[in-house]
């Protein structure tokens, strides 16, 4: 599993080095500017007034003391957007501003821009909305029906002589990104508007402003700002048209940024999920069938609810070989917070449900889980149970084998303990009294890039021109660099397609054509390929070259098509390309106390190729963090549509005392479709190391642990 | 709209603080959030950080601490090396950048962390309503304790103190007293839905430790390795051959324990009753670790 490099010594920083980031040191330094921290002169203050319920009718909107007071410029309402009053990705069913009924807590009713942020916040407190509170419907079992995917493979009558079957819950996590949503919006004084925000799209939020704003895609020109990351979370529109809207009202340039606690109401979570399975094998350990059925509480908005329940489905079963899959996943509207897009994307709360059955199934049979695993495991040819046939590499035998053939980390000691490496820490709680170690395998996989028919394209403008004699190569897309180190990449592919030092990648804005979406693991391979095309359509005209004389190309690269999966037997050939990672958690746990500590994380993942290594496993670090969150403590908790804990005080995400060392092993199977052989990064770390942690906890406690994040009095 | 003012002599802040309607701040970390979410709302803020309350000194046998010390001197002072629990349970809350700011005062003083209480939503009936949230909704962080309010205490200072037969001077512009720790608290009823016994004109100044015990310990069980809130915080002293233990997650004030009977009167709530078996489980692990 290798590929064969060039090696060309002349230029340093090609594609497969590690070439430190631009971003790293001003980052750490505290010097690198985040969407939040612009400014620009005259500028004002916007802050939101939100709704305290989660379900209601407004009856009136009263701003006129906020409007009476000193300092502020403009307050408004549903009835100032001069366009489209909603907004979505999928379907636009979101208000811009809540125009009669109030569907979530939290959702924008009033904003209101002033000379400075205090005044801004006390006029919004003098904005009076009357409500009329209506019931919630908090509980997603009746909840209304979004979209459901039914998945009918193979003989629908086969049966098996082995069974298990299991109930699984995991809970609504959030993406918990450093950078709260924010942005400043600059009027031109010619109508039109110019955005810089943290975004994963800049295309998609400039058609949304264009509606909301009914306005041509001219006038409105979007701009990256900095991002303090995003996994989903800034996929949605937050306060994009609502900076603009105040922008153009007021002639003044308008800042807005959340405050922590608005964040966690500024942007969808993942899907909590309530899943039950029931898997049959043959004695041997052949897996028959999977049949499951997934309910997904989407919120109060589709955002991107019908493809998260579509990814659910098409891997509900795991990277397994199956016979038949009958998968019934539904996405139901509620009044709890709107749910979407997640590193992960629904493989990730299927993930938890298969790989806990499998674990029962192999407990059922009497074989080693891995052996289980590897028995099935999915291979190129074989067939999904959405009926595709893999026609990618999926090395799934080979990551699962190269992750048992990982040494194990040492037993501790029967010396005294360092209590840093026990659970519960410093805070002496044990010096391994009642700490029982575990270890669990997971593996997961899903696609890479949009599917069921989406055409899904990026596009790149590469200009080469000669600087005091030396040629300069500019890099432009519309590519939104999210802290996954995208900038770089691109840097390193031009370099090497080009063979030029020098290369620049401009700042990301919607001059250039659509780069699509910061998601999906898709930027590398779809924007990195534009580049790559671009580059070498620019190499063909560098005779023409001169000191007068720049050369430039724009290129769309579109992946191959993908079909849309049939409503009645969700078969279809859906996916573009697949991503796999498997993950052993090593874990302690204090079965009297209930604490834990993960140990070590060991994962193999296959990723095509290694663009730049340090990146790449800067993703896979950050990925399993996010997993290892999921697994042990985060959870946004709703009580009757209401949440309770929209801070990082009660919402707790892993702290690095919390971040076990990981021992990565990445291999490297060139996909025969993508740019340079390499295949999506991002989303997989986080699939198989929340099952993987869940399995050795059931390891050390023989407990069911069937929900995630586990607590402490799951163990005990 | 409060107003603010940073006196910079004790006398001229318990002056103030005389006034109806005034607060005492120190670091700021629970009042400013308290304020921000409409739980506290003081004409006057009186920062008390520049009273010279901050020192921590020798005092005959034991240790003088300062109220506006702050955690992460605690943590670190020569002065306090015998005072094990305090020091492990100084350095165990919150975060480090916390610490540098949160002062001892503030730490024994600050509000329950029920996410009911500090919602907006919710008015529970030890911010003044009549429904206690948690007993009907989720609780399974609370205390142990049945009654009108089940939250948790969040102070992990408190049992350390307590255990170490600590004793806080109070003052204010009419005298100064001086109470055990654990006489700061109180449980709240139905007229008084207060935790602490402190008036509104009077202020801590400083902390006092007798003599060290023998040995101390503070185990902590948390959501996380750091930064989160004790689940169950138990401080354990050994004098001689008396034990003494204190906890913080178990009731709604620091809970004095039985060493002998651990769990007397601390029956558990329908979900909190898991803690139980944390708190005997701490307290047989903190018994052999000051009786070593
Ligand atoms: C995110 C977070 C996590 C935390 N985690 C922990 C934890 O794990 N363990 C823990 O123990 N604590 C924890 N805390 C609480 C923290 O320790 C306290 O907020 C802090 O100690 C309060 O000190 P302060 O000086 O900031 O008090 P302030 O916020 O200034 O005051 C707090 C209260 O005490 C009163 N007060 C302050 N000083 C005096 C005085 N001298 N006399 C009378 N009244 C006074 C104030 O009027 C106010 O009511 C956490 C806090 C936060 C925000
Ligand atoms: S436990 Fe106490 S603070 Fe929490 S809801 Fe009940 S009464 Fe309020």
């Amino acid at each position: 599993m290798s590929t064969t490099r060039t090696r060309t010594p002349l230029v340093r920083g090609r594609v497969g080095e590690l070439m430190p980031r631009r971003d790293a040191e001003p980052k750490v330094t505290g010097a690198f500017a985040y969407s939040s921290d612009l400014e620009a002169e005259g500028m004002l203050f916007a802050v939101t007034v939100r709704s305290p319920h989660p379900h209601a009718r407004i009856a009136a909107i009263d701003t006129a003391a906020a409007v009476a007071t000193a300092g502020v410029h403009a307050v408004l309402t549903h009835a100032d957007v001069p366009g489209r009053k909603t907004v979505g990705m999928h379907r636009a069913d979101q208000p811009v501003l809540v125009v009669d009924v109030v569907r979530y807590q939290g959702e924008p009713v009033v904003i209101v821009a002033a000379d400075d942020l205090e005044t801004a916040r006390r006029a919004a407190v003098l904005v009076v909305v009357t409500y009329e509170v209506l019931e919630p419907v908090a509980d997603p079992e009746r909840g209304e029906v979004l979209r459901d995917v039914r998945i009918r493979h193979g003989d629908q009558s086969l049966g098996a002589d082995v069974v298990v079957s299991g109930s699984y819950e995991v809970g609504m996590q959030d993406q918990a990104f450093l950078g709260p949503e924010s942005g400043l919006a600059i009027p031109d004084g010619d109508g039109g508007v110019d955005l810089h925000v943290a975004t994963q799209w800049l295309h998609l939020d400039q058609e949304q402003i264009c509606a909301a704003l009914d306005l041509p895609p001219a006038k409105v020109r979007v701009h990256l700002a900095g991002v303090g990351g995003a996994f989903g979370g800034r996929e949605d529109v937050s306060m994009q048209i609502h900076a603009c809207l105040l922008a153009l009202r007021t002639g003044r340039p308008v800042k807005m940024v959340y405050t922590r606690e608005e964040s966690f109401f500024g942007h969808v979570h993942r899907h909590p999920a309530w899943m039950r399975y029931e898997h049959g094998a043959t004695p041997e350990g052949d897996l028959v069938y999977v049949r499951a059925e997934i309910l997904l509480d989407g919120g109060a908005y589709a955002s991107s609810s019908p493809a998260v329940v579509s990814n659910a489905a098409c891997f509900a079963a795991g990277p397994y070989r199956v016979q038949r899959a009958t998968i019934d996943a539904r996405v139901v509207m509620t009044n709890n917070p709107p749910c979407g897009a997640m590193r992960g994307f629904g493989a990730v709360q299927v993930a938890v449900a298969h790989e806990a059955q499998m674990d029962l199934l192999a407990a059922a049979l009497g074989i080693d889980p891995v052996d289980l695993r590897v028995r099935n495991a999915l291979k190129t040819g074989d067939r999904m149970i959405t009926g595709q046939v893999i026609d990618g590499p999926a090395p799934v035998r080979e990551l699962l084998e190269g992750l048992r053939a990982m040494p194990l980390p040492l037993e501790r000691g029967s010396l005294r303990a360092d209590l840093r490496e026990l659970p519960g820490g410093v805070a002496n709680t044990t010096h391994g009294e009642g700490v029982r170690r575990g270890v669990g395998y997971a593996i997961g996989f899903k696609n890479m890039g949009f599917a069921e028919g989406f055409d899904d394209y990026s596009t790149a403008r590469v200009r080469v021109s000669l600087v005091n004699g030396e040629p300069l190569v500019e890099v432009h897309t519309a590519a939104c660099e999210v802290g996954q180190g995208l900038v770089t990449v691109l840097e390193q592919i031009a370099r090497t397609e080009l063979g030029f030092e020098h290369v620049v990648v401009l700042p990301a804005d919607t001059t250039v054509g659509s780069a699509g979406s910061s998601s999906a693991s898709r930027q590398t391979w779809m924007t990195g390929g534009a580049v790559k095309a671009a580059c070498e359509a620019v190499r063909e005209r560098l005779h023409e070259l001169a000191a007068d004389r720049s050369v430039e190309e724009t290129v769309e690269h579109h992946h191959r098509p993908t079909f849309p999966l049939d409503p009645e037997t969700g078969q279809g050939d859906a996916q573009v390309a697949l991503c796999f990672a498997a993950h052993r958690a090593v874990c302690d746990v204090d079965t009297d106390l209930g604490l834990v500590r993960v140990v070590e994380i060991a994962t193999t993942q296959d990723v095509g190729r290694i663009m730049n290594p340090a990146q790449c496993e800067g993703q896979i670090q950050g990925g399993i963090a996010q997993g290892l969150g999921l697994a042990l403590m985060e959870e946004i908790k709703t009580e009757n549509g209401l949440v309770r804990n929209p801070n990082f005080t009660d919402y707790l995400i892993p702290t690095i005392l919390d971040m076990p060392p990981v021992r990565l092993a990445i291999s490297e199977t060139p996909h025969p479709d993508a740019p340079y052989g390499l295949n999506g990064v991002g989303e997989p770390p986080t699939i198989a190391s929340t099952p993987a942690i869940a399995a050795a906890l059931r390891a050390a406690t023989g407990r069911p642990v069937t929900r995630v994040p586990v607590r402490p009095d799951d163990l005990i | 709209m409060s107003t603010f003012c940073r006196p910079t002599t004790l006398a001229d802040a318990l002056a103030a603080l005389a006034e109806p309607g005034s607060r005492v701040l120190a670091g700021g970390t629970d009042l400013s959030g308290l304020i921000d979410r409409g739980l506290a709302s003081p004409t006057t803020v009186i920062d008390v950080q520049d009273a010279g309350l901050d020192r921590i000194e020798r005092c005959g046998a034991g240790v003088r601490i300062g109220a506006t010390a702050t955690l992460a001197t605690v943590a670190v002072s020569d002065l306090l090396t015998r005072w094990t629990a305090l020091r492990e349970a100084a350095a165990a809350a919150a975060s480090p950048l916390l610490r540098n700011v949160a002062t001892v005062g503030g730490n024994l003083c600050q509000h329950t962390r029920c996410w009911y209480y500090r919602g907006v939503e919710w008015t529970c009936w030890l911010g003044g309503g009549d429904t206690c949230f948690a007993q009907i909704g989720e609780h399974e962080r609370h205390g142990l304790q049945p009654g009108d309010c089940i939250s948790a205490h969040p102070s992990d200072l408190a049992p350390a103190l307590i255990v170490s037969d600590a004793t806080v001077v109070v003052a204010s512009a009419t005298g100064i007293r001086e109470q055990p720790v654990a006489a700061l608290y109180r449980r709240p009823d139905v007229d008084d839905r207060s935790l602490l016994t402190l008036g509104p004109d009077e202020v801590i100044t400083h902390v006092v430790l007798p003599a060290p015990p023998d040995a101390s310990v503070y185990l902590r069980e948390g959501q996380r390795e750091a930064f989160s809130f004790p689940l169950v915080g138990l401080a354990v002293a050994r004098f001689g051959e008396r034990l003494v233990m204190a906890a913080a997650g178990v009731a709604n004030i620091p809970h004095l324990l039985d060493p002998d009977d651990v769990l007397h009167d601390l029956p558990g709530n329908p979900q909190s009753a898991w803690k139980r078996t944390v708190l005997a489980t701490l307290a047989s692990r903190g018994r052999t670790a000051v009786t070593m």
